[in-house]
């Protein structure tokens, strides 16, 4: 379900009250996703559908119900709860059958064991608000502020508009992770109202790339460049799949690509992990993490040199 | 009697500190005396006791500071000749057993003087007590006055030495004249007795360290430092750097043998500086050579604890009487010695001003994340401001050191007692649920306040949680006064007593209330459980009609067996104090206002002030396993929250969360101490914008009000490594609230509790 599309009124701040939004989760004290101590937003759904995605409940629009068994206590309160049935015993087995499931959200509600949760809630901008500002202080102090992460943000576009306007008036410092796979009018949009943009960029085969995520790169590329004609400052992040896109030819034709743009501030690259592998399993969805190890420190400092030859500033994974 | 010191860069011996520290460290442990240089241990301890018969009626502090004086002019002696300080004696502990029989974690019984008492004064009206420490309702004092968190003034005492001392102490005689009274009179004798004893013990060590040179040619100069500085001190002021650190090692050990235990060794930076500085500018010493001597010195602690106990704190930063802060070269060459030892001990803590140096903040949470985490980092306003609120000067509060962990006093002015009684701020809840009784064993612990079950309003809870609080603390606070009074005639500590303004004017023993402020603490700990516990009762009985009293009670009562839907009920989904929430965080600032106002309006038995603190230690644990389970949906036996923080794996709010709940709280009102744990992932404070986002962290939570912060910075795969392989991890560190340890010296409770923890953090 996209953002809602109710008739909307407006605040005096000019900001629709009843417009809501999805939100699957907030990482607070997160350092990584743009300068200083920032609230990384996370709005469900997503364009793309990457093989090695590490929020696979990012990608449907819908809210989703995690299901960890190993964490519930059989007291089957959510059997009792449940309007469709799909919670359910048959011959002595705790089943979940999604297939019926009407995400009411009434298990959930009951589960006091943490084994059932729900993903993706409808928020107001107000509230989403109230959430982030409580950390303020942190941003005021490091020069941090909000990230709009997700999925991709952008994909409910009027909502993340609207949250991105009201850190804006606030006076807080804004970064909109995207994977660019959007109208340019959607990215315009936001423009007025974003401090900086962490981009993605997959891979530079065009064709690989809709093998591996569902969608040709042309409108990716095209929309980077453009907004590299904006003004507004991008970080470049890539991530780093051994096997995948990292083959000398891929990381040439993403350091030529950018060698040429203005405003990038930097590649930031990401190494690739498995660790997702337990959020696709509580999903119930296939586990389409690539079957490779993370890549080594040695290939990425190689990759990061390659990319620095072209005069390109690239940050490393940190080593803790 | 005073040999020259050389005034060029004596010439170095070629070997390193860290050629020598295993060495050094062997022979710490299992010191060589020779027969030569003395009586035997057992030999001393036969003198010590034919002494006390032989002068049955003499007052206690002239039997203590002669036997003092035995121990000095008589025991053995040793130097070892790669060292650059000196201080061993073999005392045997004589002093110690004679009085409270316990040295840091050694502990050699009841001491005779501290036995006698038990037995006596102090045995009345202590049923109560000795009840309420079995089951885990507060600590107190029938093991022994808390005179162990004491700092001597490492100002006068360098400034002026032990003739100093002497000739004030001369004046403060001759100028009450005829007035003086018998307890004055042997007070002073005293002090000339252990002052006097000191001096020679040091000249023994002198003349051994140049006979020893004579031996030891290869150590010669080291040797003959020594040697040179103890001709000197600590009888006058030093004259150089060196002789400054062989003073205060000195002092610390004979305090110690004394019956005290030193916890701070004062603001090392401010007072070693113009030390340090004079011998830069002579070129008596390069910045090479002092790293080094620190490290020396500092090895001292390390090989005193082997990483596994509490340890001594060293603080940096901070202010001056005058408010000047006091960060200067030195903070910095120690701290780069600091990472270079590598050790967790001495522990180290850092004062910061608003406008501290960014430098500073760096520097120091750099050593964090690289694993150096014994550092207390320390919010000067709040704490200075919450002492002058409690009646010091501005220009005292400003000196205070923290004394242990995060416990201020002000340096050489103030006893303390910072550890005299900690008290369960969660026990009261289960006393409030189970009319005073103790949930577990049917002891009666606290008054009757009613039948719980059928309590039906919140504030009638509340009252009977207010009602088993006070009765705590007021029990607490008499047994405490009681045994105050004995102290004269169990440990009395002429040593440090004249070290402590103001006990030579008033001819007092720091025992008898002799130093300028008197105080003692009252650590408060469990507040998460506390407030978690009166805000799920609010929450779950009263506001939504889930459960009833009946049903709280009896679940809490059989340790919610046949009730885990309920207890995940109360634990999972009420929300919990450290996570930012309104609600929660209300009541918990409640429990803290009244505990620490309820602190303050006590009188202690040396005439001063009851000083609140909030944090746990080992209290978290050792309450935990004592008390029954309660309605934050915590299991009976299980560990109380650690510090003034959320419980264990409910601050889901994240750390800022944590910060913004704990900061709500009045830390003026906490001049006893207090601290909030923080576990970091590695990778959250890794490279150059984790650096950049940890410094800001510290300065968010000073900026709001914080008092104290320390940290971890491990991940739960590393942890768990170290316990299936603690060999590969005989250095792994961690931070047990209060202070750093090696990982694989802990109990494998606590070892998981730890691992819980972090990877929570992760």
């Amino acid at each position: 379900m996209p953002a809602s599309r109710s008739p909307v009124t407006e605040s005096a701040t000019g900001i629709a009250v009843n417009l809501k939004g999805r939100v699957f989760d907030f990482k607070r004290f997160a350092v990584h996703d743009g300068p200083g101590i920032r609230t990384t937003v996370f709005l469900k759904g997503c364009p793309l559908s990457c093989a090695w995605c590490h929020n696979p409940e990012a990608i449907a629009r819908g809210s989703q119900i995690f299901y960890r068994p190993e964490r519930c206590i059989e007291c089957l309160a959510c059997v009792d709860a449940c309007p469709t049935g799909a919670q359910a015993v048959i011959d002595d087995k705790r089943i979940f059958a999604r297939g019926i499931c009407d995400l009411s959200g009434d298990c959930v509600d009951v589960c006091n064991s943490g084994a059932l949760e729900m993903s993706g809630r409808s928020m107001s901008v107000e509230e989403v608000m109230d959430a982030v500002r409580q950390d303020n202080s942190f941003y005021g102090q490091s020069g941090g502020g909000v990230t709009l992460s997700g999925g991709e943000p952008l994909l409910q576009a009027e909502f993340a508009t609207a949250l991105l306007r009201a850190c804006h008036e606030e006076g807080i410092h804004t970064c909109v992770d995207t994977c660019g796979q959007l109208q340019w009018s959607t990215l315009e949009a936001v423009l007025p109202f974003t401090s900086m943009f962490l981009y993605d960029l997959k891979d530079t085969a065009s064709e690989n790339h809709r093998t591996n995520t569902g969608v040709l790169n042309e409108r990716i590329i095209g929309n980077l460049k453009r907004l590299s004609e904006t003004g507004v400052p991008i970080e470049v992040r890539m991530v780093i799949i051994p096997g995948v896109n990292d083959s000398d030819q891929q990381i040439e034709d993403a350091g030529r690509l950018l060698a040429d743009l203005d405003n990038i501030t930097g590649v930031r690259l990401l190494a690739y992990h498995r660790m997702a592998g337990s959020k696709y399993d509580a999903l119930d969805m296939e586990n389409t993490l690539p079957d490779v190890e993370p890549p080594g420190e040695v290939r990425l400092i190689a990759i990061g040199k390659q990319l620095e030859t072209r005069g390109l500033t690239v940050y490393l994974p940190d080593r803790a | 009697m005073i040999a020259s010191t050389g005034s060029a860069v004596r010439e170095r011996t070629r070997d390193t500190f860290d050629d020598n520290r295993d060495a050094i460290f062997r022979r710490f442990k299992n010191v060589p005396y020779s027969p030569d240089t003395g009586v035997s241990a057992d030999e001393l301890q036969g003198m010590a006791d034919a002494y006390l018969l032989e002068h049955a009626d003499q007052p206690r502090i002239l039997q203590k500071a002669s036997i003092f004086r035995l121990v000095l002019t008589r025991g053995r002696i040793d130097i070892d000749p790669l060292d650059w300080f000196a201080e061993k004696i073999d005392h045997g502990d004589v002093l110690r057993k004679l009085t409270h029989g316990a040295r840091g974690d050694q502990d050699f019984g009841p001491g005779l003087w501290l036995e006698e008492a038990a037995a006596g004064a102090l045995k009345r009206g202590t049923d109560w007590f000795d009840q309420a420490r079995d089951h885990g309702v507060t600590t107190g004092p029938r093991s022994g006055l808390d005179l162990g968190h004491i700092s001597p003034g490492w100002d006068k005492l360098l400034a002026r030495g032990l003739t100093g001392l002497l000739d004030d102490t001369a004046q403060a005689r001759a100028s009450l004249g005829d007035d003086i009274t018998e307890d004055q009179a042997a007070f002073y004798n005293a002090l000339e007795i252990v002052y006097g004893a000191a001096i020679d013990f040091a000249s023994r060590l002198s003349v051994l360290a140049e006979k020893t040179a004579e031996v030891y040619a290869d150590h010669a100069v080291n040797l003959l430092e020594i040697g040179s500085a103890l001709s000197n001190v600590p009888a006058n002021r030093p004259r150089t750097f060196h002789e400054a650190l062989q003073f205060m090692w000195i002092m610390h050990e004979l305090i110690e043998m004394e019956g005290e235990n030193v916890r701070s060794m004062g603001q090392f930076d401010r007072t070693l500086y113009p030390f340090y500085r004079a011998d830069i500018e002579a070129g008596r010493i390069t910045e090479d050579h002092a790293r080094e001597l620190i490290k020396y010195f500092w090895h001292k602690w390390y090989c005193g604890t082997e990483g596994a106990a509490n340890g001594k704190n060293f603080v940096f930063g901070g202010q001056a009487a005058n408010g000047s802060e006091n960060v200067n070269e030195l903070t910095y060459l120690a701290l780069d010695a600091y990472e270079e030892l590598d050790t967790p001990d001495p522990k180290l803590s850092v004062r910061y001003l608003p406008d501290s140096p960014d430098r500073l903040y760096r520097r120091v949470a750099d050593l964090i994340r690289k694993g150096h985490n014994s550092f207390v980092l320390m919010n000067d306003p709040p704490a200075v401001e919450a002492l002058v609120k409690r009646g010091k000067t501005p220009e005292d509060a400003r000196m205070y050191l923290p004394i242990g962990c995060y416990e201020p006093a002000v340096e050489g002015k103030e006893v303390a007692c910072t550890m005299n009684v900690t008290v369960s701020l969660a026990k009261p809840i289960e006393l409030a649920l189970n009319d005073g009784l103790d949930a577990r064993t049917g002891a009666r612990l606290g008054p009757a306040t009613g039948d719980a079950a059928g309590f039906t309003s919140y504030d009638e809870f509340h009252a009977a949680y207010i009602t088993q609080l006070d009765y705590v603390l007021n029990n607490s606070h008499d047994n405490i006064a009681q045994a105050e009074r004995e102290w004269p005639r169990i440990n009395p500590a002429p040593f440090i007593s004249g070290a402590i303004d103001d006990c030579i004017a008033s001819g007092t023993d720091i025992s008898a209330g002799g130093a300028h402020y008197n105080s003692v603490g009252f650590v408060g700990a469990g507040l998460a459980n506390a407030a978690d516990s009166l805000y799920a009762i609010k929450k779950t009985v009263f506001d939504e009609g889930r459960f009833t009293m009946a049903e709280i009670v009896e679940a809490t009562r059989g340790d919610f067996a046949g009730r885990e839907d309920m207890r995940l009920y109360l634990r999972n989904r009420v929300p919990k104090w450290g996570n930012h929430a309104a609600g929660v965080d209300e009541v918990a600032k409640g429990v803290a206002d009244h505990f620490c106002s309820t602190v303050h309006s006590f009188t202690n038995g040396r005439g001063g002030g009851c000083q609140a603190a909030l944090f746990t230690l080992v209290a978290a644990m050792s309450f935990g396993a004592l008390s029954g389970a309660t309605p934050d949906g915590r299991k009976a036996g299980e560990s109380l929250a650690p510090g003034v923080g959320a419980s264990y794996g409910l601050d889901t709010g994240g750390v800022t969360g944590l910060i913004n709940s704990v900061t709500k709280l009045d830390f003026t009102e906490t001049p006893n101490g207090s601290v909030l744990d923080v576990s970091l992932h590695p990778t959250a404070v890794a490279g150059e914008d984790g650096l950049h986002a940890f410094v800001s962290l510290i300065k968010t939570f000073f900026a709001q009000g914080g008092y104290a912060i320390q940290f971890n910075v491990l991940d739960a795969d590393t942890l768990r490594d170290a316990q299936r392989h603690p060999e590969q991890y005989a250095s792994l560190q961690v931070r047990v609230t209060g202070w750093s340890v090696y990982f694989t010296t802990l109990t494998r409770k606590e070892q998981d509790l730890y691992i819980a923890r972090i990877a929570h953090a992760g």
